[in-house]
């Protein structure tokens, strides 16, 4: 007979249901408790940081894009404010605004996203469904704005590519009125929803202290009401928009999940204002092809928290070394702090309530 | 109708798709995923999205080939009953795309194991994936019928 | 611009430790190749303020982990030791660099020093 005290090793993913990208977690429970967790990645690792080497700063624009496909436009921001800083170069007011505009709009998009996969991983399907017919709304907007639905590509060293008539804002505006009517209902869902509740308060809790010291960033450290937003840095137009870093204070998925509604809104007042204030110009400048010496730290919020990009150039075209920490990679130690001590039906739960994006995470 | 005529008339109405992400960037995922809810619905033609390899008729790929993941895509792929079917979804599956040249990449998923229907696109679009699967859809009808009716599947 | 100061390796714990206890968040660790050595620098946070220090690595010298002080800095020297084969003393927990790369992949892809080699086995198969 099998004693139930033993400790037996479960095997979660790469090839799992409820994940949409393959990371592999090996658990060790004992009885229903996880005692130990080891994740193991390397499923999606393609080793972009290297391709610095083959293609030129301009070219690597559209790379860095695509280390991601759900945040790509704020992969493409910070990556170009690192090059126009070290080249020097002052983007125009105009494709600062129109970068808010567009990483805005994708900040909903993931957030979205990441609802109805909550939703989904605790099996309430009818929310799933709900969420990512909202998202569609905003999909038509980045489509009709950017010209794709996905990966938008509208970040290039020293402005942005495309723009966004009057015409078009007033229409953005309209649809943007419609998404927050139906972001409202989903709200109201959240606030009172016993099966969410019953789910996610007091799950995967992490204190302030520990949040802070763990290195969390992104919803999963502003959960835990430490007030971190690198937006009000000031990086684009952000220094001319206001608002105010969410912040709640409990520390566990609910907390982190009404952060993420919340800043749904925030993105939809952050579109209007920059809308409201679009300045007139051009919409980018001209840049030397060769770069100048030098090494630049950038950093932007995306959904997840804070991206971080070191670029190293020793003159020439092609950068020498390119670093990318995205927000996942950071949240990594606070879900290996959470695993253990939780239940093993709250793994799916636990795994998503920081939000994993793990092509960010590998490369 | 009998149980046979009921099986090969139905076969191609009901596949069920398994969807792997190889390394791919989650553009074309996401679309996937957008496929199965509400706006495009996959689930009007039978489609439903299934987690289990042996219950699959349909395997859509997305991303490409990595050193690691080879032998996890061989496998689901070998786990599959036949007839089965394989879609790549977006450039990367089909070519490598933009992680061509990376050193971790081994190339499109027809380096691993063969293809039927590429869906071009970086991301591929829904109308386009959907496109992709109808097109499945019509192959693996063509394959069941080579493997030699209905009564050898159910032996 | 970035400054960094230049710290020997001996100090990495002890430095590290002044950054904890006065408050400052763990960004993360950049390891590039500069003359022939490794350069290895850490990235520290306190009210937006971002902080640096780095290091020089020869090949053949261990470098100190600071996984025990800044468990956050667990994965990403699991990745340098993957990606650059420089190795870490004290490290909580060791993927014995198999955290992102498979059986079969490069070894080392991102340097250009060579410290780890393959036994067994071809580069790719």
């Amino acid at each position: 007979m099998i004693r139930m005290s033993e400790k037996s090793t479960i095997p979660f993913g790469p090839q799992h249901p409820v994940l949409p990208e393959p990371i592999h977690l090996k658990l060790v429970v004992e009885d229903e408790k996880v005692v130990e967790a080891y994740p193991a990645f390397g499923f999606v690792h393609r080793g972009l940081e290297l391709l610095v080497k083959k293609k030129d700063f301009n070219q690597m624009v559209y790379v860095v894009d695509h280390i991601c496909g759900i945040c790509s436009a704020m992969h493409g921001q910070s990556y170009c404010q690192a090059v126009e800083e070290l080249i020097g170069v002052e983007v125009p007011e105009r494709a600062k605004y129109l970068r808010v505009i567009w990483a805005e709009i994708h900040r909903i998009h993931s957030h979205l996203l990441w609802f109805g996969l909550l939703a989904d991983a605790f099996g309430f399907e009818n929310l799933f469904m709900l969420s990512w017919r909202i998202r569609e709304k905003i999909m038509d907007i980045l489509e009709a704005t950017a010209g794709n639905r996905v990966i938008i590509s509208v970040n290039i060293v020293g402005g942005v590519r495309r723009d966004i008539d009057n015409e078009q804002a007033k229409w953005v505006l309209n649809e943007l009125k419609e998404v927050e009517e139906s972001l409202k209902e989903l709200d109201k869902i959240v606030r009172n929803n016993y099966t969410i509740k019953q789910r996610t308060v007091g799950v995967g809790v992490l204190s302030k202290d520990e949040a802070y010291k763990l290195g969390a960033v992104g919803p999963t450290l502003r959960g835990s009401g430490v007030p971190i937003d690198m937006r009000t840095t000031g990086y684009a137009a952000y220094k001319d928009l206001d608002f105010e870093p969410i912040v709640e204070k409990d520390g566990d998925t609910y907390a982190r999940t009404i952060v993420r509604v919340k800043e749904m809104f925030q993105s939809i007042d952050l579109v209007r204002q920059a809308i409201s204030k679009l300045p007139e110009g051009e919409l980018n400048v001209k840049v030397k092809p060769n770069l100048p010496a030098g090494e630049v730290i950038s950093r932007v919020e995306q959904p997840r928290g804070e991206v971080f990009y070191y670029i190293k150039s020793t003159g020439g075209k092609y950068l020498d070394r390119l670093r990318v920490r995205t927000p996942t990679f950071a949240n990594l130690a606070s879900l290996l702090h959470m695993l253990p001590g939780s239940s093993l039906a709250d793994v799916p739960v636990l795994v998503l309530t920081i939000d994993p994006c793990i092509s960010c995470t590998e490369r | 109708m009998g149980l046979k005529e009921f099986i090969e008339k139905s076969f191609k109405k009901s596949p069920w798709v398994l969807h792997y992400n190889c390394s791919s960037c989650n553009g074309c995922d996401i679309e996937i995923l957008a496929c199965m809810t509400p706006l495009y619905d996959m689930e009007r033609f039978g489609m439903v999205n299934v987690g289990n390899p042996k219950h699959a008729d349909i395997l859509v790929v997305t991303g490409t080939v990595n050193t690691r993941n080879k032998e996890i895509l061989k496998n689901i792929y070998d786990q599959m009953p036949d007839p089965k079917v394989v879609v790549a979804v977006g450039v990367c599956a089909a070519t490598g795309g933009v992680f061509r040249e990376a050193y971790n990449v081994i190339g499109g998923i027809d380096k691993v194991i063969p293809v039927d229907v590429y869906v071009p696109g970086c991301p591929a679009k829904p109308e386009a994936i959907i496109d992709g699967l109808y097109k499945a859809t019509e192959i693996l009808k063509e394959k069941y019928e080579k493997m030699g009716k209905a009564e050898e599947v159910l032996k | 611009m970035i400054t960094t100061k230049e710290i020997k390796l001996e100090e990495i714990e002890k430095e590290a430790k002044y950054y904890y206890e006065n408050g400052y968040r763990f960004v993360t660790e950049t390891c590039l190749e500069e003359e022939g050595k490794f350069k290895i620098i850490y990235t520290f946070e306190k009210d937006y303020q971002m902080d640096s220090f780095h290091v020089f690595v020869s090949p053949q010298e261990e470098v100190p982990s600071i996984s025990k002080i800044y468990f956050a800095a667990l994965p990403v020297e699991n990745e340098i030791h993957e990606m650059f084969g420089i190795k870490f003393k004290n490290l909580v927990l060791d993927f014995q660099g198999l955290l992102f790369l498979g059986e079969y992949a490069p070894i080392s892809p991102q340097a250009s020093i060579e410290i780890m080699r393959r036994d067994k086995g071809d580069k790719n198969e």
